[in-house]
């Protein structure tokens, strides 16, 4: 198996947003989609994955409805609403500018 | 959220089955990666906080788990605050009964009540005199139907019994001023006022059914009372009876003598103010038709106003009686002690769930989910006590209500109905939940925050009791014990009262002795009673003869019955003759055989005898303290004293007898003068029968002779003079037993709080115990140390009890009897009791630091 990475603290709602970005996703899906991503590195654990949903709901930035699967089951779909495009833009841009800070920072000689 | 979760790992294993597993272990896997579905979800619910109902069905849930969990600190709590919130209660009922007035009336704000006074603070402090009342009712202009109402303890000749019943006496038009309809025939009206109209009656509906079956052909027979027949027309519901408790009510007819009575009666003069009329107004008025009066009578109405208050006011109990303000002052306590014991116990609560508090926060739950949680908690613990308070004082008022003594009740028409209603109910349980709130809210706050590093840190070292919620914990169990300390000591002071109370003497020889109260009709002009001044002395001899008998007397105002009349003396050829500067004192119409019956000892002289006719020179016993006080010196036998206009000759002087065990009048009463009932006769007389066996053996036949006697005489109040003294310190009895239980809920409580504390100590010390064991500490020193944790408590709850007690009990000095306020006996008691409680409560605890098991603790951690 591959080695896994602990998430940052604060990165969880980030990757569950851009996950969302491309259409409406169940919980697993979210899951299975960044674990593909990540290319298996970064795994979320169930316990914080729907406590992040629900809070993300509660926000407003996510919205959640029950519809059916490609396998034809019942499953809770999460849809990014406007508000979340526009906290994901502007969370993506604060990560970016962190990153190649943290990046510069180990780089520097 | 489950199907979700379980969704969730369907795909999983779906998933792994794709990726080659077998679909069992496939689906094992995918499960034991999740986790427990049911963590998940409540960690995903707290960590939401969820929406409003959800929540409270969740916090209530988790609520009732938790309190399930830990049945100790639950069924502590519940005992605390059932026992707190039921004595609140009872009070309260009490309260209620006792100030309850229902005014069925239409339109009640207009009915005033009238009275006349001095001025100043005693405007309305006297009944209005009949020719007063004249004058207002025709002169107002802003009062209609002005009326008096007069209490008519009325004689019901019955087939079997006579009885007394309440009535009253009221002037033709009340009915219709305050509004009364008739539910059978008519009320009295204005045409009821002369010749034969005058002998008619109203009942009440309850006596009417009672004692006359319901039966409609009432209406038009006649009843005889007061020996007089009079024609009932009509009944009238029992919401409309007043004064309440009446069940007959008779016409007053006022005559011309009435008129120019301005000084004194017995009738209520009540109004209704006309419409668009204010009380203001009225008083306005009022006040100068007094000015006018007391100008046209200044002998008798010199200063004198006229006053009037709305009914509410009228009718509402005066307050401030000491008694009542120390049973309230004392439930309050206990209300006091039972929420900081709340609080302490919430702490402690709250110290052991830090750790789960404080992991629930760091998964993103808010302080204020956590504190709402604990809330819910909370109240939802005071709810279950408020229904278990509501036990408790159901029982309460049950104990209270039947241990009041009779002639208090009689005072209290709404008494003997008395229950926990739904009011008193519904009170017990807001109580309780505000109870809840309130101290809940404290600790919420306070300790519903821990971070995660503190509790974690506290976690590593959980061998030392924790910092400052531990010292809060101790600063109120020393409170309770010393509110407890304070109760107790009320408790201990009004139990010496009753011993002092009961080993008062008497004056007398109470065993074997039977009262009774007999009550004739008024004698009336022109109607042939056979009331004279000798029939109760006829009537003594006639008992005299009774099997068992021994003797009998008619009195009225013998020891310890609470009844008696008062009056001013003079002595012949003294200034104590002039008006104004006489003695007042008790004076009491006494039988020939009233002394010997009693068995009160005559010091000198002689008592009463068949001689002292209503003819024969008036004659007078004095005793001993009017002798001494005064008298100053002189001999009183053979002098004569002046009572109204006539003088009476002292002929002996008796031993002083109690008036009651606490002698309540004797500061402005200080003694008794005796005359003979011949020469000054009563309509209502009490027997004092000395028995040879059983005093309420001869009970029966002495009524029979008494109605062969007069079938008008109405018997009342059958008891044996002992029960009578016993009956006499009934209230004392009362409020210390109820002062004891107040106490005991404290002390309870208090014992439980410091069970607590201490048993909360030994838990977070259990391993340094053990290992104390482990280097060979005896058990008997573990156990003394922790006894002397909680002695240092108690000891410390005990002094500061002390001092709120020295610095409290003295407002309770007019209720005391022969013992102070501060009273070292008793306080060093009550501090012993407190002691030995607080060992008691200690020693469980005790007993388990010395059994520690050095390995089962280290095994804890």
């Amino acid at each position: 198996m591959t080695e896994r990475a602990d998430l940052l603290q604060g990165t969880l709602d980030l990757l569950i947003l851009k996950s969302l970005l491309g259409g409406p996703l169940h919980g697993w899906g979210v899951s299975k989609r960044i674990r593909d991503w990540s290319s298996d590195v970064l795994q979320i654990n169930q316990g914080s994955l729907y406590p992040a949903l629900y809070r993300l709901e509660e926000r407003g930035l996510i919205r959640a409805e029950w519809g059916t699967s490609t396998e034809g089951r019942r499953a809770r779909f999460y849809t990014l609403t406007a508000t979340g495009r526009k906290q994901f833009t502007g969370e993506r841009a604060e990560w970016r500018r962190f990153a190649l800070a943290i990046e510069q920072v180990l780089e520097a000689t | 959220m489950d199907d979700e979760m379980r969704f969730h790992v369907d795909m999983e294993s779906a998933e792994l089955t794709r990726a080659g597993m077998p679909a069992d272990e496939a689906r094992r896997v995918a499960a034991a990666t999740f986790g427990g579905i049911a963590r998940h979800k409540d960690d995903a619910r707290d960590a939401v906080g969820f929406r409003l109902v959800d929540d409270l069905a969740q916090d209530l849930r988790y609520g009732a788990r938790q309190l399930g969990a830990s049945p100790g600190f639950t069924a502590a709590t519940i005992v605390t605050l059932a026992l707190g919130v039921g004595a609140t209660t009872t009070i309260y009922a009490i309260e209620r009964t006792v100030t309850a007035s229902n005014i069925a009336f239409a339109r009640p704000d207009e009915l005033v009540h009238l009275a006349q006074g001095t001025g100043g603070d005693c405007n309305a402090c006297w009944r209005l005199a009949k020719g007063n009342y004249m004058t207002v009712r025709d002169e107002t202009k802003t009062l209609a139907g002005v009326t008096l109402v007069a209490g008519w303890s009325a004689i019901l000749r019955g087939p079997e019994h006579t009885e007394i019943i309440n009535g009253a006496i009221v002037t033709p038009q009340m009915f219709q001023m305050l509004g009364v309809p008739a539910m059978l025939g008519r009320t009295i009206t204005p045409a009821d006022s002369s010749g034969d109209a005058r002998n008619v009656v109203v009942l009440a509906e309850n006596l009417w059914r009672n004692r006359f079956g319901g039966d409609s052909a009432i209406v038009g027979s006649k009843i005889v009372l007061d020996a007089v027949p009079r024609t009932v027309v009509g009944v009238i519901a029992d919401r409309f009876a007043f004064p309440q408790g009446t069940v007959v009510w008779a016409p007053r007819i006022l005559s011309s003598a009435d008129a120019n009575d301005r000084s004194w009666t017995n009738d209520d003069a009540i109004a209704r103010l006309r419409p668009e009329v204010t009380l203001a107004q009225a008083r306005a008025e009022l006040a100068g038709i007094g000015a006018r009066l007391s100008v046209q009578y200044p002998a008798a109405m010199r200063h004198w106003t006229i006053d009037a208050m709305s009914f509410r006011e009228w009718l509402s109990p005066s307050r401030g009686d000491r008694t009542e303000f120390l049973l309230f002052a004392a439930v309050g306590l206990v209300l006091l002690i039972a929420c900081i014991n709340l609080a302490g116990l919430l702490i402690a609560r709250l110290t052991v769930r830090q750790k789960e508090i404080a992991v629930r926060a760091a998964m993103g739950a808010s302080g204020g989910r956590i504190a709402r949680q604990l809330l819910t908690e909370t109240v939802l613990l005071t709810l279950v006590s408020g229904v278990a308070g509501a036990a408790v004082a159901a029982a309460g008022v049950r104990a209270v209500r039947d241990s009041m003594p009779g002639f208090i009740v009689e005072l209290l028409p709404n008494w003997p109905a008395m229950r926990m209603d739904i009011p008193s109910f519904l009170i017990a349980l807001g109580t309780g939940a505000l109870t809840g709130l309130v101290i809940g809210f404290w600790p919420a706050w306070r300790f519903g925050r821990p971070t995660l590093v503190s509790v974690l840190k506290d976690g590593a070292r959980s061998a030392t009791s924790g910092g400052g919620a531990s010292r809060t914990r101790r600063a109120l169990v020393v409170a309770e014990v010393a509110f407890a300390i304070v109760l107790l000591a009320a408790a201990g002071l009004l139990a010496r009262t009753l011993r002092n109370l009961h080993s008062v003497e008497p004056g007398f020889r109470p065993d074997h002795v039977l009262t009774l109260r007999v009550t004739g009709p008024p004698r009336v002009q022109g109607d042939p009673t056979p009331m004279d001044s000798l029939t109760f002395e006829r009537l003594a001899r006639l008992i005299d003869d009774v099997p068992g008998v021994v003797r009998a007397a008619p009195v009225y105002g013998a020891p310890y019955t609470h009844s008696t009349s008062t009056n001013g003396f003079g002595i012949r050829g003294t200034e104590s003759e002039r008006p104004g500067h006489g003695y007042s004192v008790r004076m009491i119409p006494a039988g020939v055989d009233y002394f010997s019956t009693l068995e009160i000892p005559i010091v000198r002289g002689r008592t009463f005898a068949e001689a002292d006719g209503p003819d024969a020179m008036r004659v007078a016993v004095i005793d001993e303290t009017v002798a001494q006080r005064f008298f100053a010196g002189s001999d009183p036998i053979g002098q004569s004293i002046r009572i109204d206009s006539l003088y009476w000759q002292i002929v002996g002087i008796v031993a002083d007898t109690r008036y009651g065990a606490r002698n309540r009048t004797v500061a402005m009463y200080p003694g008794e003068v005796y005359r003979p009932m011949a020469q000054w006769p009563w309509r209502q007389a009490q027997f004092v029968v000395r028995t040879r066996g059983n005093p309420l053996d001869v009970a029966p036949a002495l009524q029979r002779v008494i109605r062969d006697f007069d079938r008008d005489l109405a018997v009342t109040r059958v008891a044996t003079m002992e029960s009578v003294i016993e009956e006499d310190v009934a209230p004392d009895r009362l409020i210390s037993g109820m002062m004891l239980g107040f106490a005991g809920a404290a002390v309870l409580i208090a014992a439980i709080g410091l069970y607590g504390v201490i048993s909360y100590g030994v838990a977070q010390r259990v391993r340094e115990f053990g290992i104390r064991r482990a280097l060979g500490a005896e058990p008997t020193a573990l156990v003394s140390l922790v006894l002397g944790q909680g002695m240092k408590l108690a000891g410390l709850g005990a002094l500061l009890g002390v001092a709120g007690a020295i610095a409290t009990t003295r407002v309770m000095r007019s209720v005391l009897y022969g013992v102070s306020p501060v009273d070292p006996l008793t306080l060093s008691a009550v501090v012993a009791a407190m002691f030995v409680v607080g060992l008691a409560a200690a020693f469980i605890p005790a007993r388990r630091a010395s059994v520690a098991d050095p390995m089962e603790s280290l095994r804890q951690e």
